[in-house]
């Protein structure tokens, strides 16, 4: 039973005691079987069943609410008054009122009630500032998309952002867009939501308005994809600690095209001193050249922070400037905003370990690479386990149209990091499909790169650092991370977790495009160990026939452990019902388990599918909004 | 891979002796990678052909449960037709090349075995009512920017096929 379970017990308990000690002989209790969600947006339904126990006359409850705030309206049932058993549809008030007492009040005897509440809200009962970046297609090109949205405790919302596909939308700059307004809602039971940012720029989302689905892991973080008919992609929604400073070491990735249309990708490492960026080395693998351009030094100016967290990086010789999205002092999210190409990622801190790192920093570790739209499309994922600068392992790829291979071990690798974090990591030739020379970039033991809120996991005790990662092979371009490998015992990987997934497709003559989804599951270790789940496919391409531009899918997976490599599963078959879609979509997939609270996965070359797709699945911390912070309130005895 | 090492700095071999394995990272200038893997797109196996188009692939055809339910981009060339393989930019978006059944190309690419056995012919550059598109470059990556890729005169590598 949890806390808000519990709180509607009591007061029905309550409610038992007052009718009996009224009726003397008629013992009528009143309990709210079907409770309502705890967080409803303005003019949403629910349904709302009470139960009625003790009442001869079989008169049922008459329903009521009230509003916290006094003269504030708090919704309405229909029908008003229910036989016991029967659920009454709660539809609530046109604006964001915030809390509402709903009552289920005996018609026999109005001393036996039961209460539930329900918070109206668009933000979920989410407020604060939150970063936001993603990266996809749209009907130009590759784009990038960052920004920064404030959550007033009313649901009101602004911000700003910037929008850059280098080949024609392209937010102003300096300034970028604002973000005049809009609204965040999701379902604290599942996290799924939706983000709706208005915007001045009618270039951007349908006519200046940006339609993102996301599903929240946790109160601070959300998986997030744009899901509105202009564009797919991507990314990443998290909780801004502003206004932060970046200081110290910090390593980065950025995925995008060059001016050319080239398929580019940045990895690298530098110092921020104030408004000084020193020491950096940078990696660059670009479709335009025939081999990558290592240990490329850069300095660079940062400009401070504005009120929503967002400054520039110039004179880097990267890009001419550079957006960031401070989300903390050890986590920001970049954005060329150049118009004439485009790329997108993030940089993160070094912490304590700046300078000081070695090949002891890196430990058994799962990594996931992919390309974007733009490079040859593939993706790999996989764990290894180093030994003093070499490392044996297991991996799977799929390189679209050209070759996937599964279950892959891999031995002889090779790695090394340097003291600044700057470092490589050498799959043998052959091993791995095209996937060879990876760059490797350190960062914080303490950070998990997909969540940079989360301070439990890997946490302060952690030792072995991440890394983010670039694929610098000649056939394959592409960036991800390389993560430490905490816990792969398979009665792990249960629970609720938020999961998503970016989907390249393309098979060479007909079909191509990308999709992306981005939704929750429930996992089961024990048999039958299942994966099931549901969320929102985004598909401005019409890739799957018949299919609008984004609906709801769902799936009932088996999960399937690999007894030979403990930490990989494959998911097969992982088909996803779209509503429009008769046919599932058959794909298979394959887990890899850094913990049980952060998995990686991608589409199964075996499938036959001509595409590939990468993402992940994060544990959820429930309940979510509204819900959490009422049962962080309990558990402290405050209001 | 080998790496190659240049203009090391006084903190760089610092670096070095205490990490001679992270050796790469600490260098100041920029090098480049020798290919671990050859370049799967053989620009030397080019050739140029002379087409017809007999089949471009419709959105109303596609859709990726139904892939392979439709012909894709079909070339009709002297010797025959042809399964052409275009990149996802060039018939989609602001920048997609206008390409309808009946026109007369050139196209530029190589002949490859894709997964399946499927023969198709990887195309590189496409002349088309009078201009030039390059859809791929020298390495054989799709272009993201086919339709800013364009030129008024073509440019022929190979022979013909």
């Amino acid at each position: 039973m949890n806390r808000k379970s519990l709180w509607i017990f009591l007061l029905a308990l309550g409610a038992t005691y007052v009718s009996g000690c009224g009726s003397n002989h008629h013992l009528i209790l009143v309990s709210i079987s079907q409770a309502p969600p705890g967080i409803l947006v303005p003019n949403a339904t629910a349904s709302i069943t009470a139960t009625v126990t003790g009442d001869s006359s079989n008169a049922g409850v008459t329903w009521s609410c009230t509003a916290a705030t006094a003269g504030s309206a708090c919704g309405s049932f229909n029908p008003m008054t229910t036989p016991s058993g029967t659920a009454t549809m709660y539809t609530a008030p046109g604006t964001a009122v915030g809390s509402v007492t709903i009552t289920a009040t005996s018609v026999t005897n109005s001393a036996a009630f039961a209460t539930a509440n329900v918070n109206i809200s668009t933000s979920g009962g989410l407020a604060g500032n939150y970063a936001f970046y993603v990266g996809g297609l749209d009907f130009n090109s590759l784009y990038s998309l960052a920004g920064s949205v404030t959550i007033a405790a009313d649901g009101t919302l602004t911000g700003e952002q910037d929008y850059n596909d280098g080949s024609g939308i392209t937010s102003p700059e300096p300034g970028g867009d604002m973000i005049t307004s809009g609204s965040l809602s999701f379902d604290p039971t599942s996290g799924l939501g939706t983000l709706i940012l208005i915007t001045n720029n009618k270039n951007v989302g349908t006519n200046g308005t940006e339609t993102l689905a996301l599903n929240f892991a946790n109160n601070n973080h959300a998986l997030i994809i744009e899901a509105d008919g202009s564009a797919t992609s991507s990314g990443s929604f998290d909780l801004q600690t502003l206004p932060s400073t970046p200081a110290g070491g910090f390593s980065f990735v950025l995925s995008g095209v060059d001016s050319g249309g080239n398929t580019t990708f940045f990895g690298g490492v530098f110092n921020v001193a104030g408004t000084s960026v020193t020491s950096g080395i940078f990696d660059e693998n670009s479709a335009a050249h025939s081999h990558p351009s290592l240990n490329n030094s850069f300095t660079g100016t940062l400009s401070a922070a504005d009120s929503f967290g967002r400054g520039t990086f110039t004179q880097t010789g990267i890009a001419n400037t550079i957006v960031y999205y401070i989300v903390g002092p050890e986590a920001l999210r970049l954005i060329d905003v150049d118009s004439n190409s485009t790329s997108v990622g993030s940089a993160f801190g070094q912490g304590a370990s700046a300078g000081t790192f070695t090949n002891a920093a890196i430990g058994n570790s799962v990594f996931s690479i992919q390309s974007n739209f733009a490079g040859n499309l593939y993706t790999a994922v996989g764990q290894i386990v180093p030994s003093a600068g070499s490392f044996s392992g297991v991996a799977d790829v799929n390189e679209d149209l050209v070759v996937f291979a599964d279950a892959q071990p891999i031995s002889d690798g090779t790695f090394s990091v340097g003291i600044n974090g700057y470092g490589s990591l050498t799959i043998p030739s052959g091993q791995l499909g095209d996937v060879s020379a990876l760059g490797i970039y350190a960062t914080d033991p303490t950070l998990n790169l997909n969540d940079p809120n989360n301070t439990a996991s890997p946490g302060a005790g952690n030792t072995f650092a991440s890394a983010l990662v670039v694929d610098l092979d000649t056939n394959l371009i592409g960036s991800g991370v390389l993560v430490p490998q905490t816990d792969n015992a398979t009665a792990s990987f249960a629970g609720n977790y938020a999961l998503g997934f970016q989907d390249f497709v393309d098979d060479g003559v007909l079909v191509s495009g990308e999709l992306d989804f981005v939704g929750n599951a429930t996992a089961t270790a024990t048999a039958p160990a299942l994966l099931t789940g549901n969320g929102v496919m985004s598909d401005p391409f019409d890739l799957l026939l018949g299919a609008s531009f984004s609906e709801p899918g769902t799936f009932t997976s088996p999960i399937m452990p690999d007894t030979t490599n403990l930490g990989r599963y494959e998911i097969s078959p992982f088909s996803v019902s779209v509503q429009t879609v008769t046919t599932p979509i058959p794909y298979l997939a394959i887990v890899y388990q850094a913990s049980g609270g952060q998995l990686f996965w991608m589409e199964d070359g075996a499938d036959g599918q001509a595409s590939v797709f990468g993402g992940q699945l994060q544990q959820q911390v429930l309940p979510l909004g509204a819900d959490a912070k009422k049962a962080a309130a309990a558990k402290t005895g405050k209001p | 891979m080998s790496r190659t090492l240049r203009g090391l700095g006084l903190l760089t071999l610092l670096a070095l002796m205490l990490n001679a394995g992270a050796a790469h990272a600490q260098t100041a200038a920029a090098t480049t990678t020798k290919p671990a893997i050859p370049p799967r797109y053989d620009m030397s196996k080019e050739v140029t052909l002379n087409a017809t188009v007999e089949s471009v692939p419709s959105k109303s055809s596609a859709g990726l449960l139904h892939s392979g339910s439709s012909a894709g981009f079909v070339l009709q060339t002297s010797s025959g037709p042809v399964q052409g393989r275009l990149t996802p930019f060039v018939l989609n978006g602001k920048g997609a090349i206008s390409i309808s059944v009946g026109d007369h190309l050139q196209v530029t690419g190589v002949m490859m075995t894709v997964k399946n056995d499927r023969q198709v012919f990887v195309i590189r550059t496409i002349r088309v009512a009078g201009r030039t598109y390059a859809i791929r470059n020298e390495r054989g990556f799709p272009l993201a920017h086919p339709g800013q890729n364009a030129s008024a005169t073509t440019e022929s590598k190979g022979g013909q096929l």
